[in-house]
């Protein structure tokens, strides 16, 4: 983060901005959570650079975007309201090429002029996954259509191996007088590691 | 095709109220504190409300139901800013003065402007320069126009530091941001702004309980439609 950046985070009033990106294998779908369009430069995960299309505004909490380090996972469940029927069919026409498609969720902060402070913070970049349309009753008569989908990042293969120690074996074959694993076999499966162990 | 309100017949508002709404996210006060604030929208968008509209005689309740018949599919319309700049209602300029206002404000030049865009703006903007090939000067607080052609109606902007730089060319600063990219010449329209906008009716202020006894009155919102 610049300095410019740390000041306006420190204030008691800070602009943010998101962004989704999608790539389908139609083409790559840019949406910005705010008013107007929000056009962006390339950068690592924006590699040509485009013009984020407004998509909204943001109304609830800002969502918990972890850091994701050894082998966890998250699920980033994005949704868009008040979306005509048109859209909501085609979304659900084309469901089959939004699963697993690489998806990416970024912020930005603006300075007090709305203006970019810094680069794209792609926080989150994963795969798609759970197309899906919902409806919530938001009056006496009203239905507001939802799209969402789940952004789904870190290790978030669904086969993983069983959790297995390096046994004395393991580790023989590749050191062949290194003892650090000869007592593994002593644990027993329901025993938690201390660390250090 | 964007049209233009009124639809049909004009609805005579009482009050009006336009207003540049943020997306906001606050956080807990603490010790007399201002909360903390974030706003997610880049610099919000606008909101018109038109209150306290007479709904008493039968072609006023006509009035309303045919714009709310129209509008509540989320149709796109152009609503005018109806605010007039202030013209005096002269038609010529007489010199006094500073030469543009008479003591009491009143400006002695009609407010009529033909500006167009100096040199590009582009999208998200927030300033830009424009050329006043006749009227009054601009002034901070002056809004205006720009047409985004028939699909999408027009935008509004208002207009906050307003510097002269001569040769009939303005710098100004404008919020809320462009929505999208204007080439030099492009026409600006300060003398009837209008800016597309969608209907919101949440608790059907089109729709006023009609009773002879009293004097019901409609409300209407509108929010701007950005795309």
């Amino acid at each position: 983060m610049n300095e410019t950046e740390l000041r306006l985070l420190r204030a008691t009033r800070t602009n943010l901005a998101f962004f989704f990106r999608a790539e389908l294998p139609s083409g790559t779908i840019r949406l910005y959570a705010g008013a107007g369009d929000f056009p962006l430069d390339a950068d690592a995960v924006e590699t040509e650079g485009g013009i984020y299309e407004s998509a909204g505004r943001w109304a609830g909490g800002l969502p918990d975007v972890d850091h994701l380090i050894n082998g966890q996972a998250q699920g980033l469940t994005l949704q868009l309201s008040g979306v005509d029927v048109e859209t909501a069919r085609t979304y659900i026409r084309e469901r089959s090429e939004i699963v697993g498609a690489p998806g990416a969720f970024g912020w930005a902060v603006l300075d007090e002029r709305y203006r970019m402070a810094g680069p794209v913070r792609w926080s989150l970049r994963g795969k798609l996954s759970q197309p899906r349309i919902g409806r919530q009753r938001s009056g006496e008569s009203t239905w507001t259509r939802i799209l969402s989908v789940t952004l789904i990042s870190g290790a978030y293969a669904r086969r993983r191996g069983e959790h297995a120690y390096f046994t004395k074996a393991d580790q023989r074959r590749s050191h062949p007088t290194d003892a650090a694993c000869d007592r593994v076999g002593l644990y027993s499966a329901e025993t938690t590691r201390k660390w250090p162990n | 095709m964007v049209d233009r309100l009124p639809l049909d017949r004009p609805f005579r508002p009482a009050k009006l109220r336009w207003r540049l709404v943020d997306a906001r996210i606050e956080g807990p006060d603490s010790f007399g504190l201002p909360p903390d604030m974030v706003t997610t929208d880049g610099g919000g968008w606008w909101t018109a409300e038109f209150g306290e509209a007479p709904a008493m005689t039968p072609d006023e309740h006509m009035t309303l139901r045919a714009a709310a018949l129209q509008l509540r599919g989320g149709r796109r319309i152009d609503v005018p800013f109806l605010e007039q700049r202030p013209t005096g209602g002269l038609v010529t300029a007489a010199p006094a003065g500073d030469e543009l206002s008479f003591d009491d404000g009143v400006f002695i030049a009609p407010g009529l402007v033909t500006a167009e865009v100096e040199s590009t703006v582009g999208l998200r903007a927030d300033e830009m320069r424009i050329r006043v090939t006749s009227g009054a000067p601009l002034i901070g607080g002056d809004v205006f126009s720009l047409w985004r052609g028939p699909e999408l109606g027009s935008e509004l902007h208002a207009l906050g530091a307003v510097t002269a730089l001569g040769d009939d060319v303005w710098a100004v600063e404008i919020g809320p941001q462009m929505r999208q990219a204007y080439a030099p010449g492009t026409e600006i329209n300060f003398n009837d702004p209008h800016c597309a906008m969608r209907l919101v009716d949440p608790d059907g202020g089109l729709w006023p309980e009609f009773d002879r006894g009293w004097n019901p009155r409609a409300r209407l919102r509108f929010d701007e439609a950005v795309r």
